[in-house]
C-alpha cells in the first residue's frame, strides 16, 4: 500500500537562532501559506467473509486513494537563537475508488461460490491534520531562509467505506452481480508525527516564496466489511510552496 | 356411429374380484366351465408411421364435424419451433366419454402426428335417471366415504369391459378413489386409485448425514420450510402430530402456517424434514434446468409435501392428485418405515413429484390425469401352475368361471398404471444422474430405486431396477419377477361372476400362472419396469436379456437426450388412457421430432423400444 502524503502548512514561531538572521532580518515571526500535493496513495485494501444463505462467502474491496493537491498553512515564531517554535494545519480531500470482488453462496447447495466484481466511485476521503513543530532555521543572507522541522500530527481523517453489498441474483441463482454498495462514513483521530524542510526566498524584508517538502502520516483503525476494523494509512509525503511572511 | 377399428383392443377393467384371495386356500383353482365371450373393439389410433397417420387424418376431420372431438387447448411447440399441438375430448351427444382424447401435433397446418383413443359404436341413452342428488347418495354407498368437494358429481360415459358404454356419474371420494356409479340405477359401475404410491421397502437405519441447505422463511419467531426462492412456493407440511393432522392434509382440507415444520434456529434436526424440503426443490430445479418446466403443472403453483410417519402412511410415500392433498391441490406425502427412517430418499421424492408432473401435464392437455388404461388381451388356453395345467374352459377360480375367448384366458394389466409409475422411476433415476455421482453406495446415482432408504444395519434392497429387472421378484413370495420385456409383463386373469367381468388374482407371464396376494393395482408397479428398463437401455446400450437385441445407447454423457424424449412424450403426446403401444409410438415420434429420423437419439429409443417389445 502506498503512502500518501498529507499537505502540511507549517506555521512556525521561529525563535531566534541566528545572529545572522536576527541581524539580516530582525523578525521574529513567520506566516507560510502553501498549495501543495501529496505524494502518497495511500491504498488500502479490505476484505471479509460474507455470510449468505448459510454458508460463508467472501467480500474484497481495494481502494484506490489518489494522489491529489493540499493546502496547508502554518505560522509561528522563534523562541530562542535559531530555533523556534510553530503550529500548522493541512487539509486534504480526494475521492476514493474502490474495486469490489467476492464469492457469493448459492441458495440452494454448498460448495458451489459465484464469483463477483464491480467498482465503487466517490468514497470520499478528508484528512485534517494540526501539526506542532520544532523549527531549526538558518538565514543565508538577507533574502535566502531555510528551515527544517518536526514533531507530532494530530490527525482527523474520514473516509467513506463499504461495509456490504447488494446483490443482483435470480432463479436459478447460477450467477450473481454486484448490484450496489453500502457506505458509510468512517472517522478516526491518531497522533503520528511529522518531519520536513523548507527554503524560502525574501524579495523584501517580510515577503517572499518558498518551497517545502514533509511527511507526515499516521495509521488509523477503522471499520469496513461486515464492521470488521482494520488499519488505514493516512498523510505520507507532500511537496508544495507558497507565500512566505515574516515580521 | 361406426368406426374401423384401427390397432387394439381397449376396453375398462370394471372391479377387481373381491373374494379372499390367499395361497393358502387351496385348491382355488378348479375344474369349472369358461363363459365365452366377444370383446368388441373401439378405434385406437396410433400414429406410429405416417402411413397410419395420414390414414386418421380425415377421420380427425370427420370428428370435428360431427361433434365426437372437440378442442380443448391448442399450444405452440415449446420445443420445435413452428409446431403447434392441439388437444381433443370425444363426446357423445355433448357428454364427455372416459379416457377418450386425441392429441394432434401440426406444422404450418400440416399434421405430422396423432395420438389417442376414440371410442366407437357409442350407443348410450345420455338422459340420466338418477338425479345428482341420488347420485351422491350412491357415491357415498359404494365408496363408504363422502365427496372430496361439494362440486355436482360429473355426468360421463364410461367404457365398459365387454365393449359396451354406460352412463355414469362419478366424484373423488376421500378414500383417495374415484367412483362411477351407473347414472340409471346407481350400481358401482368403476372405481379408479388415484393415489399414486411408491412401494419403498421400509426399515431404515437413521439419516445419511450428508448436510444440505433447507430453504426456509422466518416468520413468528421460527423458521419455517417454505421456499421462497424458487418461483413456486416450496412447502414442506409436517403430519407427524396426529392422524387427525394427515387425514386433514391427505383429504383436501386447509393447511395452516402451524403446518409447516418449523425450526428454532434454521440449524434443522429433523431428517426427514431436510431431505424431503431440500429433495423436492432440487426436483424443481432438475424440470426446469432439463425441461422448461416450472413446477408441477408448469405454472409454478405451490409444491406441497408432507411428511408422514409409520403410523398414517407405513413404509411408503405417494402422491395425492387434486382434489386430494393440502387445500385440495394435490401433494407428495413421505411416510416412514415401521423402524422409523424416513422414505424421502432423493429417487423417492423425484419419483412422486413426477407422479405429480404427469398428473398436472395430462390434464392441462386433456383435461384427465394419467388414468386406467386396461387393453384386454388374449392369454394361452391353459397355464401351469404349481407344475399342473389349467385350462380356461375348464377352471375356475373358487367356484367362479375364468372367461375365455376362443378357448384362451382374458388377461388384463393396467397400462397406463405402469407407465406411470415407470415413467416416475424414469425421472427419479434421472434426478439422482444430476445431484449425485455415479456409481454403488449410499447416495451414488444408479439405475435402482429405493436402496437409498436405510434400515437397520445397513440400507434397503432395491425396490427395482432399470438396468436388471429380472433382478428382483415383483413381490418376495413369488417367482415372478418385474419383465424386462412387454412379452414378459404381468397380467391378470378374467373371471365372470353374477354376469360381470372381474379380475382374478391368478398372474400370467407367458404360459405360467401363479395366484399372488396383492394385484398390485394390475401391476403397475410390476410392468412399470418394461418401459423403463427401455430409458435404460436407449442410454447405456447393451442387450435386452429376453430378446437379446442389442442397443446401441447413446451414452451417459447425452443421458439428457433420452430424458427430453421421454418427457416430450407425457408433455405434448400421450393420451389420458395410453397404452405400452400407444407410449411406444409416442416416444419415436418425440424422438424423431426433437432429433429427426436419422438422430442418434432416435435411433436409441426405436431401438430399446423394439429391445424391450415395443
Amino acid at each position: 500500500m502506498k503512502r500518501h502524503l498529507s499537505s502540511t502548512v507549517a506555521l512556525l514561531l521561529t525563535m531566534t537562532a541566528s545572529s545572522t538572521f536576527a541581524q539580516t532580518s530582525g523578525a521574529h515571526g513567520f506566516l507560510t501559506v502553501n498549495g501543495g500535493y501529496q505524494l502518497t496513495a495511500n491504498n488500502f485494501a479490505d476484505g471479509a467473509v460474507r455470510r449468505q444463505y448459510a454458508e460463508d462467502g467472501r467480500v474484497d474491496v481495494d481502494y484506490d486513494v489518489k494522489t491529489g493537491p493540499a493546502f496547508d498553512i502554518a505560522g509561528g515564531m522563534r523562541v530562542w537563537k535559531q530555533l523556534g517554535l510553530g503550529v500548522g494545519v493541512s487539509r486534504f480531500t480526494t475521492s476514493t475508488s474502490a474495486t469490489l470482488t467476492g464469492t457469493i453462496p448459492r441458495p440452494f447447495f454448498f460448495n458451489q461460490l459465484r464469483s463477483i466484481s464491480g467498482s465503487v466511485a466517490g468514497l470520499d476521503r478528508e484528512e485534517l491534520a494540526v501539526h506542532v513543530q520544532a523549527r531549526g532555521m538558518l538565514e543565508a543572507g538577507s533574502h535566502l531562509e531555510m528551515m527544517v522541522f518536526g514533531g507530532p500530527s494530530f490527525f482527523h481523517t474520514k473516509q467513506s467505506v463499504v461495509t456490504d453489498i447488494t446483490i443482483a441474483e435470480s432463479y436459478p441463482y447460477d450467477e450473481a452481480a454486484f448490484q450496489s454498495a453500502v457506505t458509510t462514513e468512517s472517522k478516526a483521530s491518531k497522533i503520528g508525527f511529522n518531519a520536513g524542510g523548507d527554503v524560502a526566498f525574501f524579495f523584501t524584508r517580510q515577503i517572499g516564496i518558498g518551497v517545502t517538502a514533509q511527511f507526515a502520516g499516521a495509521t488509523v483503525n477503522i471499520p469496513g466489511v461486515g464492521g470488521a476494523k482494520h488499519d488505514v494509512k493516512i498523510g505520507g509525503g507532500n511537496v508544495g510552496g507558497g507565500l512566505r511572511l515574516r515580521f | 356411429m361406426k368406426r374401423a377399428a384401427l390397432a387394439l383392443v381397449c376396453a375398462f377393467v370394471v372391479l377387481v374380484f373381491t373374494q379372499p384371495r390367499t395361497l393358502a386356500q387351496e385348491p382355488q383353482l378348479l375344474p369349472g366351465v369358461g363363459v365365452a365371450g366377444d370383446i368388441r373393439s373401439s378405434l385406437l389410433s396410433i400414429a406410429a408411421s405416417s402411413e397410419e397417420t395420414r390414414r386418421v387424418i380425415p377421420l380427425m376431420d370427420q370428428w370435428l364435424t360431427d361433434g365426437t372431438l372437440a378442442r380443448r387447448v391448442a399450444y405452440d411447440d415449446p420445443d420445435v419451433p413452428g409446431r403447434r399441438h392441439e388437444v381433443f375430448v370425444q363426446y357423445h351427444d355433448g357428454i364427455p366419454v372416459y379416457g377418450g382424447d386425441v392429441t394432434r401435433q401440426t406444422e404450418r397446418g400440416v399434421t405430422l402426428s396423432i395420438f389417442g383413443t376414440v371410442y366407437s359404436d357409442i350407443n348410450v341413452d345420455v338422459s340420466p335417471r338418477l338425479t345428482s342428488e341420488e347420485a351422491i347418495e350412491a357415491l357415498g354407498r359404494a365408496s363408504q366415504s363422502t365427496r372430496v368437494t361439494a362440486a355436482a358429481p360429473s355426468l360421463m360415459i364410461l367404457p365398459t369391459l365387454d365393449g359396451t358404454y354406460e352412463l355414469t356419474y362419478s366424484a373423488p371420494m376421500l378414500d383417495g378413489r374415484t367412483y362411477f356409479v351407473s347414472a340409471k340405477d346407481g350400481q358401482l359401475v368403476q372405481r379408479v386409485n388415484n393415489i399414486k404410491y411408491q412401494s419403498a421397502v421400509g426399515s431404515g437405519r437413521g439419516v445419511l448425514g450428508d448436510l444440505k441447505k433447507v430453504s426456509a422463511t422466518q416468520s413468528g419467531g421460527a423458521f419455517r420450510t417454505r421456499d421462497s426462492l424458487r418461483p413456486a412456493t416450496i412447502l414442506t407440511l409436517d403430519s407427524r402430530s396426529s392422524i387427525a393432522t394427515f387425514t386433514r392434509l391427505a383429504n383436501g382440507g386447509r393447511w395452516v402456517d402451524a403446518d409447516l415444520a418449523a425450526d428454532a434456529d434454521n440449524n434443522w434436526t429433523d431428517p426427514a424434514i431436510v431431505d424431503a424440503h431440500a429433495y423436492m426443490g432440487w426436483v424443481y430445479d432438475y424440470y426446469y434446468r432439463t425441461h422448461r418446466y416450472q413446477g408441477l403443472d408448469n405454472r409454478n403453483s405451490p409444491m406441497i409435501g408432507v411428511v408422514a410417519n409409520s403410523t398414517t402412511l407405513p413404509d411408503n410415500a405417494a402422491f395425492v392428485p387434486p382434489p386430494y392433498g393440502p387445500d385440495g391441490t394435490g401433494g407428495m406425502f413421505f411416510g416412514e418405515s415401521s423402524t422409523g427412517y424416513p422414505m424421502t430418499a432423493l429417487d423417492a421424492v423425484a419419483h412422486e413429484l413426477t407422479h405429480g408432473v404427469i398428473t398436472f401435464a395430462l390434464a392441462q392437455r386433456t383435461g384427465r390425469s394419467l388414468g386406467l388404461s386396461t387393453p384386454l388381451e388374449f392369454g394361452p388356453s391353459a397355464v401351469i401352475v404349481g407344475g399342473r395345467s389349467f385350462s380356461c374352459t375348464t377352471t375356475t377360480y373358487l367356484g367362479v368361471p375364468f372367461f375365455c375367448n376362443n378357448g384362451r384366458f382374458v388377461i388384463v394389466s393396467d397400462h397406463a398404471g405402469a407407465l406411470n409409475e415407470g415413467l416416475a422411476d424414469i425421472f427419479g433415476t434421472a434426478v439422482e444422474f444430476v445431484y449425485e455421482t455415479p456409481g454403488s453406495g449410499p447416495q451414488r446415482a444408479d439405475y435402482l430405486i429405493g436402496e437409498d432408504i436405510p434400515r437397520p444395519g445397513g440400507f434397503s434392497a432395491p425396490i427395482r431396477s432399470l438396468d436388471n429387472p429380472g433382478s428382483l421378484p415383483v413381490e418376495l413370495s413369488t417367482r415372478f419377477r418385474y419383465p424386462d420385456n412387454y412379452a414378459r409383463r404381468l397380467e391378470f386373469a378374467l373371471v365372470v361372476s353374477n354376469g360381470r367381468l372381474l379380475v382374478s388374482p391368478l398372474a400370467i407371464v407367458g404360459g405360467e400362472g401363479e395366484i399372488l396376494a396383492a394385484d398390485d393395482d394390475l401391476g403397475v408397479h410390476w410392468n412399470s419396469t418394461v418401459i423403463s428398463h427401455a430409458f435404460y437401455l436407449a442410454i447405456q446400450g447393451g442387450q435386452n436379456r429376453t430378446s437379446g437385441r442389442t442397443v446401441q445407447g447413446v451414452g451417459v454423457n447425452n443421458r439428457s437426450q433420452i430424458e427430453q424424449v421421454f418427457f416430450r412424450a407425457i408433455r405434448d403426446l400421450i393420451p389420458s388412457g395410453v397404452t405400452f403401444p400407444q407410449m411406444a409410438a409416442a416416444l419415436r415420434q418425440a424422438a424423431n421430432d426433437l432429433y429427426g429420423a436419422s438422430g442418434a437419439p432416435t435411433r436409441a429409443v426405436d431401438q430399446a423400444l423394439t429391445a424391450v417389445g415395443l
